[in-house]
């Protein structure tokens, strides 16, 4: 019996420690900001997280390519420390919402003895005058003291917001437009010379490159896959194909566009050897969510 | 004398400027007879609003959708605006999605800056993106496609088309 009680202890204890590795889940109004973008609101909804049930809930936040790459908010002066992180990081919380906080721009805090607004994610960074720098930023959720953060690590990029560029960058995989809804016309493009590392790299020598496109829901199963489309080579050097949502196939019995809330796109190219043979080689699976437009 | 002759050349001066008589402005144009007929699609355009704000290359701003898609060109699209305020579609082997028949009318007989298709239950407003060159037979019509919770214009397609 004893031993039936221990183990129901541990088991139970399992679920109760793993209910808060939980992370954060967040929304961003509006949904689509670049580093520019004022009154931007960030709600978060810390329940089964490491900081579920705490009053004071502190930001930790940081930018890749940045240096350094903590917000502002994190430290008054100087340099950041986790050790001593500002009262300015501490988040607002949601009237009547226990587990529910915010953070609002504009914000105005004191650093340095100085009172300062941050009107946009480029300013919370410091980098107001050259916005072009930040691209994403990671964030954690903890007590003030540091003990409860979770899973999460400081760097890592598990919880996260990507901003709308400010200027046009080539990149290995783009859409047009750069955002768009399920039932908008979309293009897609991969550009080979600027293949990843993490790739195949004979990809970048591959003929024939065509693509297959699948439609997922919210929780990311597939609900349906393309036949293989062929792509066209652009004056830019990329290889391109266009697609409507509603003309890649049949949804399976019981789902339909509505229930469609992501798209994966993957490109395959033929790489022939000197024997007239030929391997097919693809690329990663390229994920972007479908916007809701009206 | 001098003093008449001031006096005689203040008052001419003041006469000579009362203002010229308002002419009749002409009568509104009516663009409901303009409208009315056959028009084919021209040329289908795809902005990305975001990238036009920012003035980013053309070739990541703006997309001819025209001929995109093989064998199902959008040229193959066209409209009838009938007189008696019916109108048919035909979107041919294109991926147009249009209502195909029902009613047709403008939000406003005297500055339309929409065409409105009603078919049953159903409703469609096109935006008029310019009337300059409907005299001439020419017409763009858009449609934008706007976010959510903003309201911010974020895609835009312009419809060229020509009457037959």
């Amino acid at each position: 019996m004893r031993q039936i009680i221990i183990l129901s202890i541990m088991i139970f204890g399992t679920f109760v420690l793993k209910a808060q590795d939980a992370l954060p889940k967040f929304t961003v109004t509006p949904s689509e900001i670049d580093a520019l973008t004022e009154n931007v609101v960030i709600e978060f909804d810390v329940t089964g997280t490491a900081v579920a049930g705490l009053t004071d809930v502190y930001i930790w936040s940081w930018a890749p390519g940045l240096s350094p790459s903590e917000m502002l908010l994190c430290y008054d002066q100087g340099s950041p420390s986790w050790g001593s992180i500002s009262q300015n990081a501490k988040l607002d919380p949601v009237p009547g919402q226990p587990n529910k906080f915010r953070l609002t721009l504009p914000k105005t805090v004191t650093r340095a003895g100085v009172e300062v607004t941050f009107n946009n994610v480029a300013e919370l960074f410091g980098v107001g005058d050259t916005p072009g720098k930040i691209k994403e930023f990671g964030f954690l959720l903890r007590s003030q003291d540091g003990s409860s953060e979770g899973k999460q690590t400081p760097g890592d990029m598990k919880t996260s917001i990507t901003l709308l560029p400010l200027e046009f960058e080539s990149s290995y995989f783009r859409t047009f437009p750069a955002k768009v809804s399920s039932k908008d016309v979309i293009t897609a493009y991969l550009n080979l010379s600027l293949i990843e590392s993490s790739e195949d790299q004979k990809l970048a020598v591959a003929d024939e490159i065509t693509a297959k496109v699948s439609l997922l829901d919210e929780n990311g199963t597939v609900l349906l896959t393309s036949e293989s489309m062929e792509t066209t080579f652009t004056n830019e050097e990329e290889y391109a194909f266009s697609f409507l949502t509603n003309m890649l196939g049949e949804f399976p019995e019981g789902s339909s566009l509505d229930d469609v809330t992501k798209c994966q796109v993957v490109f395959s190219g033929k790489v022939y050897n000197q024997d007239g043979t030929f391997e097919t080689v693809s690329s990663k699976a390229f994920e972007f969510d479908f916007q809701d437009y009206e | 004398m001098k003093k008449i002759f001031s006096i005689l050349f203040v008052t001419l001066l003041f006469f000579s400027c009362q203002p010229d008589e308002i002419p009749p402005i002409g009568e509104p144009t009516d663009y409901i007879p303009m409208l009315t007929g056959t028009w084919n699609l021209d040329k289908f355009e795809q902005i990305d609003a975001d990238a036009e704000s920012k003035s980013f290359p053309d070739f990541a701003t703006v997309k001819d959708l025209t001929h995109v898609f093989a064998g199902h060109p959008y040229t193959d699209f066209s409209i009838t605006f009938n007189a008696d305020g019916t109108f048919t579609s035909d979107a041919g082997s294109s991926y147009m999605q249009m209502l195909s028949s029902g009613n047709w009318d403008v939000d406003d007989t005297e500055y339309p800056s929409a065409i409105i298709l009603s078919s049953g239950s159903e409703t469609q407003t096109i935006a008029l993106s310019s009337l300059a060159d409907v005299i001439l037979g020419k017409v763009e019509f858009k449609e934008e496609r706007k976010q959510a919770d903003t309201g911010k214009i974020k895609i835009k397609y312009v419809y060229s088309l020509s009457k037959n």
